[in-house]
């Protein structure tokens, strides 16, 4: 994110804390129009911010729900085109996100959002998972059709996410084949296209949560490990946020991202951050991230607790700073 | 010699001068179809539906915002009045009427009323409207000092649009009355337009996913994005859809045309490990169903289909319309390969259509497996509508992005 928008967005932020009607995000009261504002500055994606595709921006709009309350909706397109395959242009994104006032209504409407012909033992119509395998969200649902061969009813993908106050529904769509044809022929949806729909997803989520919990604003605290100095920051709600990468490379690994997915070793395990994630993974362990790894600045924002205890340290203050240290 | 010459010349240039002249001072203010009344239309282009109403009435206003209106009408509407006002620099001039189908191009009816004023009203004696389903063109011209014309579209419908689409909107008119023209009784209109949807292109493919598209089934009642839908046929996409999306933008267009049909949610005893049943082979909408290999069963735990609003529970004969699929055989056993649409000539009662006979392995109807019950039990992992016996889907004018 650059210096422009983190200015507009330390503006905006201010502004919504600054105002009082409605408590949609994290108990912080916001006027409505303001959250719009941030909906469509913020949280929709800009042009090529998943390569390759174009936007004309996102639109918000206010939807009363069945449960009597209203959400905040996110719309947003992203288009592909010119790659001169026959089916693949344009390869559509498309993004519903939905903002709603409580966690047991935005699970509910995530589940709604995955309605389909069939239904699954949790309630949903699509099975749990992601399109990548990895963890998004507190829970996720993914379809994709897997065929070796083009064919009917193949070009579609639909991945929903929940976390917290937000459910959000990612399609990839693919055209036919030859779209004047009797018999509608598509491509199997590519998993490089998978990958950046879920991308789509992992960035709206951790916008979302950048709004949410103001982010720029956010005091910043001394951490040290391995005899460096980082700078962390520090949640209302006292969560630490520790700067992944920039940790690691300072305790001698390397870490790398492609597209949403971190990833490092640490004492031969491979270890894994997928942003917007509640959970990152150490070998086979799962260990669970009291807020969504976060991405801004080019870095992941990890909830510390986690990392310490995924990479077997601990973290602890001492003389007024954190202390990432063996335990 | 020189002075004929002199004169000629001087004769055209003062003809050519005149021409524009005349020209630019003749202007339509408005031809409108003040009587009958029209039935209240929207465009279906945004919401609130208070800023998406077409002005009445039909015709041209030049005054309007958007001068061009288009009519609505039940079949065999007459007595049609036009009320007009040009500019021009003479008296008197000729309104020239020329109506024709817009699906076929054929000139439905025609009139000339010769020296008529530049304003007044005239009474379209002789115009009744067809008595199917179509769409007609107007064209009213005017013939002063120079000639100039204006059209607009006025759709033929079987009676007033029923809710969810009241007032009835626009964009969706344009899609059913072609698909149901030329038919004017319910049994006609509903299959030719339960067939109009299966057999529209760019149109719905069903999604191997089986996941619903374009409803936003956050709202109450279900919300569908017709807007957003048509927006992309218009482009000349295709859209995924499944019984859901179909089944609702079916019943959008019955509604339209003046038929009260809702939908149904329909299953039956599911199997206890995959909570699916399973269908006998159809071809899903989106496929050519004339070649066999577009045919394979499908597992479901429910399936949503058309009916008459406040149709019976099964065993009911009550009628049934499913544009998600084509059946190969009807239920006798016969050719048909087309989507299921009740008609007195080829009837398709809910009941049989479900399964006939009810046993496993039936060949015809929907289910092939389990044995299906004719009623509708609750599932309790099923959310929202499903105890529902028939319901209807609002609509959205909300776009894409």
């Amino acid at each position: 994110m650059h210096m422009v928008s983190l200015v507009l967005l330390s503006l905006a932020t201010f502004a919504f804390m600054s105002t009082i009607r409605i408590n949609l995000l994290e108990g912080q009261p916001m006027d409505e129009e303001q959250a719009m504002k941030l909906m469509k500055e913020f949280v929709a994606l800009e042009p090529n911010e998943v390569p390759g595709f174009d936007t004309k921006g996102g639109v918000i709009s206010r939807t009363a729900t069945k449960w009597g309350v209203m959400s905040l909706d996110l719309l947003q397109r992203l288009r592909r085109t010119g790659t001169g395959i026959p089916g693949l242009d344009p390869t559509d994104i498309v993004i519903k996100a939905f903002l709603l006032p409580n966690r047991d209504i935005a699970y509910q409407a995530a589940v709604l959002l995955t309605t389909s012909q069939r239904i699954y033992p949790d309630g949903a119509g699509m099975p749990q998972g992601s399109w990548t395998g990895l963890p998004i969200g507190e829970k996720s649902w993914a379809t994709v059709a897997k065929a070796e061969k083009p064919g009917p009813g193949l070009g579609s993908s639909v991945l929903v996410v929940w976390d917290k106050k937000i459910a959000l529904r990612v399609e990839v769509h693919y055209q036919p084949i030859d779209p004047k044809a009797k018999t509608a022929i598509f491509l199997p949806v590519q998993d490089e296209d998978l990958e950046l729909g879920e991308l789509a997803a992992r960035l709206i989520l951790i916008k979302a949560n950048l709004v949410l919990l103001g982010w720029r604003d956010l005091p910043k605290v001394r951490l040290v490990a391995n005899r460096r100095t980082f700078e962390a920051k520090k949640t209302k709600d006292g969560l630490i946020l520790a700067p992944a990468k920039a940790l690691l490379e300072g305790l001698g690994e390397k870490a790398e991202r492609k597209l949403g997915i971190f990833s490092a070793s640490w004492k031969g395990k491979k270890i894994i951050l997928p942003i917007g994630s509640r959970v990152m993974l150490v070998g086979k362990e799962r260990y669970p991230l009291s807020l969504p790894i976060l991405f801004e600045g080019g870095e992941a924002w990890i909830d510390g607790a986690g990392l310490a205890k995924g990479l077997g340290l601990a973290l602890r203050w001492e003389k007024g700073q954190l202390v990432l240290a063996k335990r | 010699m020189r002075a004929k010459s002199l004169i000629i010349a001087l004769s055209i240039v003062t003809f050519l001068l005149t021409i524009p002249s005349l020209s630019f001072a003749q202007r339509w203010h408005y031809a409108l179809l003040t009587e009958p009344s029209s039935y209240q239309l929207r465009w279906g282009e945004r919401e609130p539906p208070s800023e998406d109403m077409v002005s009445m009435p039909p015709g041209l206003d030049t005054s309007r915002t958007i001068p061009f209106s288009p009519g609505c009408y039940k079949i065999g509407t007459s007595g049609f009045v036009l009320s007009y006002k040009v500019e021009d620099s003479i008296l008197r001039g000729v309104i020239d009427v020329v109506v024709w189908d817009e699906v076929t191009g054929e000139t439905f009816w025609n009139q000339t009323y010769n020296r008529v004023p530049k304003e007044g009203k005239i009474s379209l004696v002789g115009l009744v409207l067809p008595s199917y389903i179509t769409i007609l063109r107007f064209q009213v011209s005017w013939a002063g000092s120079g000639t100039m014309f204006t059209r607009f579209s006025v759709f033929v419908v079987l009676d007033a649009p029923k809710a969810p689409m009241e007032p009835a909107w626009v964009n969706l008119l344009r899609y059913s009355c072609r698909w149901g023209r030329g038919t004017s009784n319910l049994e006609d209109a509903a299959q030719a337009i339960t067939f109009g949807v299966f057999f529209q292109r760019p149109g719905f493919a069903y999604p191997s996913d089986t996941n619903t598209y374009w409803v936003n089934t956050l709202t109450n009642p279900p919300s569908f994005m017709l807007k957003a839908l048509l927006d992309e046929w218009n482009a000349g996409r295709w859209t995924d859809g499944n019984c859901v999306n179909v089944s609702c933008l079916t019943m959008l267009a019955l509604c339209r045309v003046g038929l009260d049909f809702s939908t149904r949610q329909l299953t039956g005893t599911v199997d206890p490990f995959t909570l699916n049943f399973r269908t006998n082979p159809i071809c899903l909408i989106g496929s050519d169903p004339t070649i066999d290999q577009t045919y394979s069963p499908w597992d479901w735990t429910y399936h949503q289909v058309c009916v008459l609003s406040n149709a019976l529970l099964p065993p009911s004969n009550t009628g049934l319309w499913d544009p998600k699929a084509a059946q190969k055989e009807d239920l006798n056993g016969n050719g048909y390969r087309n989507p299921p649409a009740h008609h007195p000539s080829h009837l398709w009662p809910e009941f049989d259509y479900w399964q006939k006979p009810r046993m496993q392995g039936a060949s015809l109807g929907l289910v092939n497996s389990p044995l299906q019950e004719p009623t509708y039990p609750q599932h309790p992992n099923v959310p929202g509508f499903w105890s529902l016996g028939t319901w209807k889907c609002s609509v959205s004018a909300n776009p894409w992005p």
